[in-house]
């Protein structure tokens, strides 16, 4: 057994077996635990996580000696569900001290919005997942790092300055992954407002977001299965209370004028939430 | 009965929305939505009370009589025992 390393506060550590477990029931690619998850992805490793922050993984036959995305995504987001955090299909940035949220459905335009805002000024938290930290005592919903690399078509990457900047693997549409170098520092930060990317009045009254905050749930068929989801409706129902839920359109990538005039609605929008 | 005492199912948490207060149950992610004089005995509930002290305090918040206000609390304590918000103890 190899040494273990640390992730998000989890030890994870390389195995060459995988022991047998009490399967609650059985989803996609995996099995779902009393205390935790098991997921496969393709042929390159089995992962297989338990709630006492370990997470052991299992190479298979395509394992190419690193860490596949879906690792950063998937098994991140629902580990980290597991330990009662709620995981968003959202992209973050951070704004004068306070969080941003971009949520949509693939292509909505997440990735490229929140490049588009890193130019402008914003710092960069996290692409197309977002952990949130639930209230605590008179702390609200606070934001912590997703995934931390953003994926991007390679006119959009030019746009920010990236200390990593390479082909993302098992992606055909030829886009790239990037470490922004504008960073916010790795910290939890309050959440001011939550953005839906996708046709529709640009106001969102609580009683929508309360319908459409569910669907923008990071793997929502995985988490309506796991331990706990009573308990994540509720933040759902309390995001939907408290936070502002705007909405701004979702834009062909190509189409540069839209993609400026919604992101100047972006900001504007941000800057009104800031006061 | 009338002299029951009534009380919250703790597994529930609720939010204001809007002109509704919605409520979820923590282990079972069910929700419900709670008018205004539903919320009122809800928010009533905090202490545990008999149907009484619940008709009580609504007849000095709403303008109803009590005939009418003792027949929309029973039936509205049935649909809590109903939805598992409340329970006499």
């Amino acid at each position: 057994m190899n040494g273990a390393v640390t992730h998000r506060g989890f030890e994870v550590r390389r195995v060459s077996q995988l022991p047998q477990r009490g399967i609650i029931t059985r989803r996609g690619r995996g099995e779902i635990y009393d205390d935790g998850f098991r997921f496969s992805w393709t042929n390159v490793a089995t992962f297989d996580v338990q709630a006492a922050r370990q997470i052991s993984y299992l190479p298979r036959g395509g394992w190419r000696g690193t860490m596949p995305d879906t690792f950063f995504s998937t098994v991140t987001a629902l580990a980290m569900a597991g330990i009662g955090m709620l995981p968003l299909h959202a992209s973050a940035i951070e704004l004068d001290g306070r969080a941003f949220l971009f949520a949509g459905k693939a292509g909505a335009g997440k990735s490229t919005l929140t490049a588009e805002l890193l130019a402008k000024g914003a710092r960069f938290i996290g692409d197309d997942l977002s952990v949130l930290a639930p209230p605590d005592g008179k702390m609200g919903f606070r934001v912590t790092r997703g995934r931390p690399l953003i994926r991007l078509h390679p006119a959009t990457a030019a746009l920010i300055d990236a200390a990593l900047c390479e082909h993302a693997p098992e992606d055909a549409r030829g886009k790239l992954l990037a470490q922004p170098r504008i960073r916010a520092a790795d910290a939890a930060y309050p959440l001011a407002g939550i953005f839906l990317l996708g046709p529709g009045p640009a106001e969102v009254p609580p009683s929508e977001a309360l319908r459409l905050l569910p669907s923008h749930l990071f793997r929502p068929r995985w988490l309506g299965a796991m331990p706990g989801h009573g308990q994540r409706r509720a933040w759902l129902l309390d995001l939907a209370g408290r936070v502002t839920v705007r909405r701004l359109a979702a834009v062909d990538g190509f189409d540069s004028v839209a993609r400026r005039l919604r992101t100047d609605a972006a900001m504007a929008a941000m800057a009104d939430i800031n006061g | 009965m009338i002299s029951q005492v009534w009380q919250r199912n703790e597994n529930w948490v609720g939010s204001q929305i809007e002109d509704n207060f919605v409520m979820v149950n923590i282990d079972t992610g069910k929700y419900v939505s709670l008018n205004s004089s539903a919320g009122a005995v809800w928010q009533a509930l905090e202490q545990p009370r008999t149907q009484a002290e619940l008709e009580s305090g609504l007849l000095t918040d709403y303008v109803v009589d009590a005939a009418t206000c003792a027949h929309s609390i029973s039936g509205l304590l049935e649909q809590m025992r109903e939805l598992q918000l409340a329970a006499p103890n």
